[in-house]
């Protein structure tokens, strides 16, 4: 290492605090924000379990084949859905889900499949864009306000359409869930095609039921909002995994600056004692030469 | 009196007892009274007015959604409510423009019409709701 004068080491101690100060700050923020998505995330349960219930007794009501939204086709063209944040500084946090969605596109092709890629979060556009993947479409900048249903609506209302237009026969959807504070996990989950759980106890209590104007139509605006808040939840989930894997990372940044300023000044009192030294001998070995 | 409970994904929006309620249903106006026949159904963006005895009305707007009125319990399943005064007029001015322009000036599919033609109805709602309680307190 070329040497250092005390001056330079102190500067490179002041510049690593500054740091240390931002990763601080930005620990503290994602704290905070991560309570905020935790708290989102639990309002979620009482809508998708009371939507759940209805699209379960609805669909044993229906006939499978002639509902749209509900048919079972033979897998050729699948939709992805790429959830990553807008944001980095996290981590491995982008980096999980585009290797794991890259596995699955090379995985579908061998099996002679169609991939189209949809995709959340400026991480996802950046590294998909202009590859040579097929895009359906992509949204930036989603995170600012508060993840809402506005948006996801839209999305969903897309995907829908495709389902039902025989764009695609498969939705998947890709994004990091929060298992622990301290790690998250990126999971794949089937969108399309649906397949709700039959529970025969309750097909009797439909019957009384006044259903207007039909099963059907009630039935197919349930499932589109059910992809709507499908999508919804994948966004609260990875945006809560998000805040705790950035808070994470700038934990470890803010120890590790904290070891560099220790190493570092180590290195300065050892080159303030060495100038002393010096300096010192100059003094005698000048006395000297003067007696 | 019976149990109203409006429930979005954001959360639970209201739970409370109350004497009627009146819902924008694809079929008109809906008010639902204690021991209405059971029914389930779809709700369109509009009002939802809950009366309360004795109580002046509370009001929300609502998207799109289901209403089920189970005996003795009524369940508003949406996917956005808003307090009247929280509606965000800019918001919905951006997907009502939107929505006009893909409908007059571009080749649609029967699917893609139905979705602007739902995106538009619900801002011209939404807007329609905000502009009247401006008049109201003006």
């Amino acid at each position: 290492m070329a040497k250092l004068s005390t001056r330079d080491i102190k500067r490179k101690i002041q510049g690593i605090k500054n740091t240390q100060r931002i990763t601080k700050a930005m620990k503290a923020v994602s704290a905070a924000k991560l309570r905020k998505a935790q708290i989102q995330l639990q309002a979620t349960r009482p809508y998708s379990e009371k939507l759940y219930e209805l699209i379960n007794d609805l669909a044993m009501h229906v006939d499978r084949e002639a509902h749209p939204l509900l048919q079972i086709r033979e897998e050729k063209n699948i939709d992805y859905v790429v959830v990553t944040a807008d944001r980095g500084l996290a981590g491995a946090f982008n980096s999980n889900v585009i290797k794991r969605t890259l596995k699955d596109i090379q995985q579908f092709k061998e099996e002679g499949k169609n991939v189209n890629l949809i995709l959340f979060g400026r991480k996802a556009v950046q590294f998909f864009k202009n590859k040579g993947f097929n895009v359906v479409s992509e949204y930036e900048d989603i995170y600012r306000d508060n993840v809402n249903l506005t948006f996801t609506s839209q999305v969903g209302a897309i995907i829908a359409e495709r389902y039902i237009e025989k764009k695609t026969d498969a939705v998947y959807i890709v994004n990091n869930e929060l298992i622990t504070t301290a790690n998250y996990e990126t999971k794949v989950r089937k969108l399309f095609p649906i397949e709700p759980e039959i529970d025969l106890e309750k097909i009797d209590k439909m019957v009384q039921y006044n259903i207007e104007p039909t099963k059907e139509q009630v039935l197919e605006n349930l499932l589109k909002q059910y992809i709507n808040f499908q999508l919804y939840r994948a966004m609260v989930e990875s945006s809560t995994a998000e805040h705790a894997a950035r808070m994470l990372a700038m934990d470890n940044a803010t120890r590790n600056a904290g070891e560099a300023i220790k190493r570092w000044t180590v290195i300065f009192n050892k080159a303030r004692q060495e100038s002393i030294t010096t300096e010192l001998i100059d003094i005698i070995n000048a006395a000297q030469a003067i007696q | 009196m019976y149990k109203l409970e409006i429930v979005t994904p954001e959360g639970i929006v209201y739970s409370d007892e109350v004497y009627q309620t009146v819902v924008n249903t694809a079929d008109g106006e809906m008010g639902i009274l204690e021991n209405h026949m059971l029914v389930l159904t779809n709700v369109i963006p509009g009002k939802i007015t809950i009366e309360k005895e004795g109580q002046e009305p509370i009001e929300y707007a609502s998207t799109y959604g289901v209403i089920d009125v189970v005996g003795d319990k009524v369940i508003i399943l949406a996917e956005e409510i808003y307090e009247i005064d929280k509606i965000d007029g800019e918001k919905e001015t951006k997907l009502l423009e939107e929505a006009e322009m893909k409908l007059e000036t571009e080749e649609l599919s029967e699917e893609e019409r139905e979705r602007y033609e739902k995106q538009k109805f619900r801002a011209e709602t939404l807007l329609r709701i905000l502009e009247e309680a401006k008049h109201k307190v003006g």
